[in-house]
């Protein structure tokens, strides 16, 4: 393997391959932040609201969790800049907000993870010991205090493993966003593997970065979980 | 949004788009399934460089992003001598090999922990009863260990179904017009987004739907102590 | 709440045709008229003419990268003002979005081995042949050649790496793009083979840059760029830059005004 391939600067790809590398860290860290907001939002409409409310929930869910993510992925790229200047036509203004790539990306990401992380939390919300909750009924804490400051830390906690499992779930969806003009990691290889004809070069070393991507993940969430449940394990029980 | 015309006219190609997304995905729990059986196997044997395989196997095809091991075998690998100018290349030039494989590796990597957990998950008890009524160790694992995983990995074993089913969809990457390329080559063709993705999205919706329902019932008939339930 | 209406639709504005920022599509691989460099910038004839067109404008052009075959769809959808990317114009496309007059046309050509044991495109019978996705290409070879197989691709580089490969027996692509592609050091062995598909043949209409409708402004103005450029020698300059020399893509004999 050739050592040069891999050089900084004009000559060589790695410039380019860590421009891709930050795109894809980006795109995960943001698709997941707002997924996850959204996931927990869902999770809360489908078991405290109206029957109308909780069934669009709860088909949400299963539907970004039974079509695949390129498709959703094309969907909202080719659709969503259609759909909102139709939308906004509606209403009389004219509009030529363009949604990117990126954007795109991270529209599409974000809801597929949206979809699985409600039923992280609803498993969660399950796991909360009810004796705690009627113990808070009990002292007369009010039904919101109760939510806020027993209930969702808990919840969070039971979450926990789940949500890193998704994390690393996403780490290996983001590389998908290259179908649609994305620059990350893998856009940046397939160009390198295309102008060089070094694919397997530039894959291996993506495919190393991915590894070491989710090697990283393992750990943090190991030590993460022994640290979240050091007083919650054996009162569990 | 749904543009009837467009659907009826180019249904007949979302529907060979399908029926590729069916073949591709047949074969995918077929190899998936054989790859993962002996890596359960290792996982569970306590001989530790077996074990160690077990574990490097899962990490690796658990960690690799099923687009970039598609990649790398499909593009990556016509760079390696030893496979273009071999036999294997008769196997490795064709795109739906490919894509089958990296496919099958990458479901085997969580299958063969859905078979490993099931199996540690038969009850002991049942276990050191058969091994004390007497039965040979194969009775053993035919008629108390593998039944009983079979209804303990039943439900983990369907989604991976699901994941097979939607991975394929990548397989659009590398030249196959399985349903998400056919339906977005009707796009290429017609400009309109809408109703080729959204009939499509509805085609794998309705099959993943039955999958599970399916898998659900199945699971009820193998445990009748699950029907007294709810 | 109108308030805050009118001033989103202020933030947007500069997006809009009558603005002077531009963006323009190219799909930057597919050389010599567009092609990616190791710095990550795009060179190439159809780089350098567009680039010559907005300074001829004064319009501050920016360049997307977009695969080719969702690249109409793209524009259609908003996410860019002006394809200049090879569009080959034919009256379907003319359906769904406007055309500026050709600014280069050439013919179409197989490309394989060199030792190739057929001779396309009468012997195609039961051959593997690449194309573009959503090309004329794709379009004239579902309408002309039949059993053969067609295998759809988003750029040449990964079509000639199939080829090299042996997973297809033949490129069927512009002839210039082929060309170039098969001078290089790593395609010794590969060239053009068969007959060539005349651009008269073809539909002979050219290759012109692609706007959403009702966006006339742009087109017009395009197009008296083009003609400006094609008029004081900087179109020739520009593609002696780029061409084998003695090739012309030359396209104002296509002009019917």
């Amino acid at each position: 393997m050739d050592l040069s391939l891999f050089a900084f600067g004009d000559t060589g790809w790695g410039d380019e391959l860590a421009f891709g590398f930050l795109v894809t860290i980006a795109m995960a860290v943001s698709s997941y932040a707002i997924g996850t907001v959204f996931g927990l939002a869902l999770s809360l409409l489908e078991s405290r609201h109206g029957r109308v409310v909780s069934n669009l929930a709860s088909g949400f869910g299963v539907l970004f969790r039974s079509v695949p993510e390129l498709l959703v992925l094309f969907l909202v790229f080719y659709g969503a800049t259609l759909a909102l200047s139709g939308l906004l036509g509606l209403v009389g203004i004219e509009s030529s907000i363009r949604i990117g790539p990126f954007a795109a990306g991270v529209v599409a990401l974000s809801m597929v993870h949206a979809a699985y992380a409600s039923e992280v939390f609803k498993g969660a919300m399950i796991a909360v010991p009810p004796g705690y909750l009627e113990a808070s009924k009990a002292l007369g804490m009010s039904p919101w205090l109760t939510f806020s400051k027993i209930k969702l830390p808990l919840a969070l906690r039971y979450a926990f493993p789940g949500l890193t499992n998704l994390w690393m779930v996403m780490i290996k969806n983001t590389p998908l966003v290259s179908a649609i003009g994305v620059s990350d990691l893998i856009r940046q290889a397939s160009r390198a593997g295309e102008n060089t004809r070094e694919y397997l070069a530039f894959f291996l070393a993506a495919l190393a970065v991915y590894l070491v991507l989710s090697g990283v993940s393992l750990f943090a969430q190991e030590k993460g979980q022994a640290r979240l449940f050091r007083h919650v394990s054996d009162q569990r029980a | 949004m749904m543009d009837i015309e467009t659907f009826l006219r180019y249904l007949p190609n979302l529907l060979n788009g399908a029926w590729e997304t069916a073949i591709l995905t047949s074969f995918t729990l077929v190899f998936g399934l054989a790859i993962a059986i002996p890596v359960a196997i290792c996982r569970l044997s306590r001989s530790w460089p077996l074990n160690a395989f077990g574990l490097a196997f899962v990490f690796f095809f658990r960690g690799a992003p099923l687009l970039v091991l598609l990649f790398l075998i499909y593009f990556g690998l016509a760079d390696v001598p030893l496979i273009r100018e071999t036999w294997a290349w008769t196997f490795f030039r064709d795109a739906y090999f490919c894509a089958i494989i990296a496919l099958s590796l990458n479901s085997a990597g969580y299958l063969c922990e859905v078979i490993a957990g099931a199996v540690r998950a038969v009850p002991r008890g049942e276990v050191e009863a058969a091994t004390v009524a007497g039965l040979a160790p194969i009775d053993v694992a035919r008629l108390v260990i593998i039944p009983n995983a079979v209804r303990l990995g039943l439900r983990n074993y369907g989604n991976e179904i699901i994941f097979v089913i939607k991975g394929t969809s990548i397989a659009s990457l590398v030249t196959i017009v399985e349903l998400t390329r056919a339906a977005n080559n009707i796009y290429f063709r017609t400009f309109d987004p809408f109703t080729p993705l959204i009939a499509a999205g509805v085609i794998y919706f309705v099959v993943i739907w039955t999958i599970s329902r399916g898998i659900r019932a199945l699971e009820r008939n193998l445990t009748p102590q699950l029907r007294t339930q709810n | 709440m109108r308030g805050i209406i009118l001033a989103s639709g202020l933030i947007f504005l500069p997006v809009t045709a009558h603005a002077q920022n531009v963006t323009m599509a190219t799909e930057a691989s597919f050389p010599p008229f567009s092609q990616t460099e190791a710095d990550g910038s795009y060179t190439g004839l159809e780089i350098d003419l567009g680039n010559a067109v907005c300074q001829h404008l004064g319009w501050n052009c920016t360049w997307v990268q977009q695969d080719f075959d969702g690249a109409i769809a793209a524009l259609l959808a908003g996410q860019f003002d002006i394809i200049f990317s090879s569009m080959s114009i034919t009256d379907e496309r003319a359906e769904v979005a406007d055309f500026s007059i050709p600014y280069y046309s050439t013919p179409t050509a197989f490309f394989g081995a060199s030792d190739a044991s057929f001779s396309p495109p009468s012997e195609l019978n039961g051959r593997t042949i690449g194309i573009y996705g959503g090309s004329t290409q794709q379009e004239y070879a579902e309408e002309n050649y039949s059993d053969v197989t067609l295998r759809q691709y988003e750029n040449i580089d990964q079509m000639g790496a199939d080829l090299q490969a042996g997973r297809i027996d033949a490129m069927f692509v512009e002839q210039i793009a082929g060309l170039n592609w098969s001078i290089s050091d790593d395609t010794t062995g590969y060239g053009q083979i068969g007959e060539i598909v005349s651009v008269a043949e073809f539909g002979g209409k050219g290759a012109g840059a692609m706007f959403r409708q009702g966006e006339d402004n742009l087109r017009e103005a395009v197009n008296g760029a083009l003609r400006a450029l094609y008029a004081d020698g900087t179109f020739d300059e520009i593609s002696a830059r780029w061409l084998p020399e003695g090739a012309s893509v030359r396209a104002d004999d296509l002009w019917t005004n």
